[in-house]
């Protein structure tokens, strides 16, 4: 089969955009990314301009309202057919409007929305001061410990920034999958990146272990920034355009030659260097074996729902990039790039689900368990066939409501330090309140992927799909690697139910309707995936094709 | 890369040549036929530089960390030995925590806003008439979102010098 006629099996030729002089932008179609967008630029002036005391409850209105249009209006173009008939390159060539981008940018919308729930939990920690306290610093330029911190939370301040920093966040993440060119691509992913660097800085609670995170997770990601900017150049150089589709046509050699580029045009060395930079810039947002070292000590350092946040919505932006550029871009590279994503599979895998064991840290144990995840979502995108896209497509939608649940039930679980989550403070967790460690059991044996969890359902479609695509050493892996990681899934339920209480042990905070809802859903999700996962495989299946 | 190329391009014409039928000095459709043998002398040569550019960027990170520590001159002062040799002091904070002045950091933000709004409408500013009503239009919504950020400084006192 040559590469153009397999490349037509996941994508549909667009018709070819108009030239320079009468751009023009559909404004309808990219309505979901301007709302959220829109909603914080506002909700930046609403901090500039309204009075300190009404600004909680403006934020998290003007937050949730934003991400609830922004996911109507995701329906309403689904509905009408520009995830699949429709499906077309909007803006000029810099973003595609596809099946795959309105499911993503869905989920992200959806596990945005969620997220608010907990950044806006005011009921977890005692009042200082007589005044309600959320999970973030009172005032992020404070030194930690100095007097002037003190005097800010004597003062009531809270840095309800915050939900503006969220809204731009998600709003890098619509594009970054949607990016049909590798600037928008960048851009994309800078706007989501730095907000998260702040909001990593921001805990309320340890916070120099927090601006360490934020500060690890700033410079690598910078680090990481630049390799992909960088392999942006070399295949700008290899096809002279960064456009997704110029590139594949230059890589099956369709392309008309242009003959002020011809001594660089083609030429391979450019090609493969300037893949390989790329790709690591977007396996290292994934948290990808060898691009992992961050994931633990930034999950870890960052205030929790953040982390919530941050491991359930990058990682599905992030893989929905990796997707397209190598589903749209590079398949006419596949016997290049397929092996050394065997590999870096392999690794994410193994090392992902080793590491955890030795884990003593929730957070930690959670990060590491998010590596191996990661690994068994590249062993669905190596998959090569439509079964992949929409595999991952449905692993990324199930997996991003377990993760955002389990790190709610985490903020429960508390001392007189705040968060207790040394592993060995959760022993008994069970005999105390049977509700909260009966819930979290339900996430981690989502995590496991035990039967009628939307965790089996996701690596179902996901080990599928890779051994029809002819990776079957993958799954072994991936089989092998699970059972790993289910035995410290197991490990943890064990310490919660059959172990005796410690009496110093920390206490479970009630938490208001907000917490309290966003478990619920994380429950109700993992369920539902798992009980009825069909109605969801299907919506995937119908969501798998790429635009080019 | 460029060593890479130069090296390699006397032997294709050394490969032109002895083929025979075409004298290299008046064909320049051998522009195209290099770029097509490169191609055809398959993947591992086509993987080759990509080690030798690694090998280059190992060997000159080594060389350099390595030939500083033997040949460059070792004059310690205080200034030296701290992390950045300019600006404000990062260490020692005032006994019991304190703030540092960020008043140098704002300025550097500020300009940058500034200066990217700048960089944007530039050229705009070249060729607003082609633009038109749409690139008024456009111009318009991107500096309004720019006063955004403007009105939040100024709202935040980040304007004021003390």
């Amino acid at each position: 089969m040559s590469a153009s006629s397999v490349h037509s099996l996941w994508t549909t030729a667009a018709p070819v955009a108009d030239k320079f002089p009468t751009p023009h932008i559909e404004y309808a179609q990219l309505s979901p990314v301007l709302i959220v967008l829109g909603a914080a630029a506002l909700g930046v002036l609403v901090e500039a301009f309204l009075p300190r005391r009404s600004r909680y409850t403006a934020q998290v209105a003007l937050a949730a309202l934003g991400l609830a249009a922004a996911f109507a209006a995701i329906v309403a173009l689904a509905d009408k057919g520009y995830g699949t008939t429709k499906a077309h390159i909007a803006a000029m060539g810099a973003v595609a409007v596809d099946g795959p981008a309105l499911f993503l940018q869905g989920t992200i919308l959806l596990v945005g929305f969620v997220a608010i729930f907990t950044f806006a939990e005011r009921r977890l920690d005692p009042r200082a001061h007589g005044n309600q306290v959320d999970s973030f610093a009172a005032q992020g330029s404070a030194v930690p410990g100095s007097d002037q911190e003190k005097a800010a939370v004597r003062a009531g301040f809270t840095s309800t920034e915050v939900f503006p920093l969220l809204m731009f966040a998600v709003g890098g993440m619509l594009i970054f999958p949607a990016a049909n060119d590798l600037l928008t691509l960048f851009v994309a992913l800078e706007v989501f990146s730095l907000p998260l660097y702040i909001l990593c800085a921001l805990a309320r609670r340890n916070r120099l272990m927090s601006q360490e995170a934020a500060v690890k997770y700033f410079l690598l990601g910078a680090f990481s920034s630049a390799f992909l900017l960088f392999g942006i150049a070399l295949l700008y150089g290899y096809a002279g355009t960064v456009s997704y589709s110029g590139i594949s046509s230059v890589i099956d050699g369709t392309a008309p030659m242009n003959p002020a580029l011809a001594d660089t045009t083609g030429n391979d060395a450019l090609l493969l260097i300037g893949l390989a930079m790329v790709a690591m810039g977007l396996l290292f947002k994934v948290g990808a074996v060898p691009f992992h070292m961050w994931t633990p000590d930034v999950y870890q350092g960052a205030p929790t729902p953040v982390t919530g946040f941050m491991a359930s919505a990058t990682k599905v932006a992030a893989f929905g990039a990796l997707l397209r550029l190598l589903y749209v871009v590079l398949p006419g590279m596949r016997w290049d790039w397929r092996p050394v994503m065997w590999g870096v599979a392999i690794l994410t895998m193994l090392a992902g689900a080793v590491i955890a064991v030795t884990q003593t840290d929730v957070k930690r144990l959670l990060a590491y368990s998010s590596i191996a995840h990661a690994g068994f979502i590249l062993a669905g995108v190596i998959a090569t066939t439509p079964d992949g896209i929409s595999s991952v497509l449905f692993y990324l939608a199930a997996y991003s409501f377990v993760t955002l649940g389990a790190f709610a039930v985490v903020t429960l679980v508390r001392d007189a330090g705040g968060e207790a989550t040394h592993l060995s403070r959760w022993a008994g967790l069970g005999r105390r309140s049977p509700l909260v460690a009966a819930v979290f059991a339900v996430f981690l044996l989502a995590f496991a992927g035990i039967p009628l969890t939307s965790g089996f359902a996701g690596k179902f479609a996901v080990f599928t799909a890779a051994a029809q695509g002819g990776a079957m050493p993958l799954v072994i892996v991936g089989v092998i690697s699970s059972a790993i990681a289910a035995f410290f899934y197991i490990r943890v339920i064990v310490l919660m139910f059959f172990s005796e209480p410690k009496p110093d042990g920390p206490t479970v905070a009630v938490p208001s309707l907000m917490t309290s809802t966003a478990i619920a859903v994380g429950v109700a999700v993992t369920l539902v995936l798992g009980l009825a996962p069909q109605y969801f495989l299907d919506l995937a299946d119908k969501a798998g094709i790429f635009v080019r | 890369m460029q060593a890479t190329w130069a090296c390699e391009l006397p032997h294709m014409d050394a490969i032109l040549v002895a083929e025979g039928d075409a004298d290299h000095t008046t064909s320049h459709g051998p522009n195209m036929s290099v770029t097509a043998d490169w191609k055809e002398r398959g993947t591992v040569n086509a993987y080759a530089p990509i080690f030798v550019l690694g090998g280059i960027a190992a060997g000159f990170a080594i060389f350099s960390v390595f030939m500083a520590s033997i040949i460059g001159p070792k004059r310690y002062n205080r200034a030296k030995l701290e992390a950045y040799e300019c600006g404000i002091e990062p260490t020692p904070q005032p006994a019991g925590g304190g703030r540092f002045p960020i008043k140098y950091y704002l300025t550097a933000m500020l300009f940058i806003v500034f200066d990217i709004e700048i960089v944007f409408l530039y050229p705009w500013a070249v060729t607003f008439d082609r633009l038109g009503m749409f690139g008024l239009v456009e111009m318009l919504l991107f500096v309004l979102t720019v006063f955004v950020a403007y009105a939040y400084v100024w709202r935040r006192g980040g304007l004021e010098w003390d």
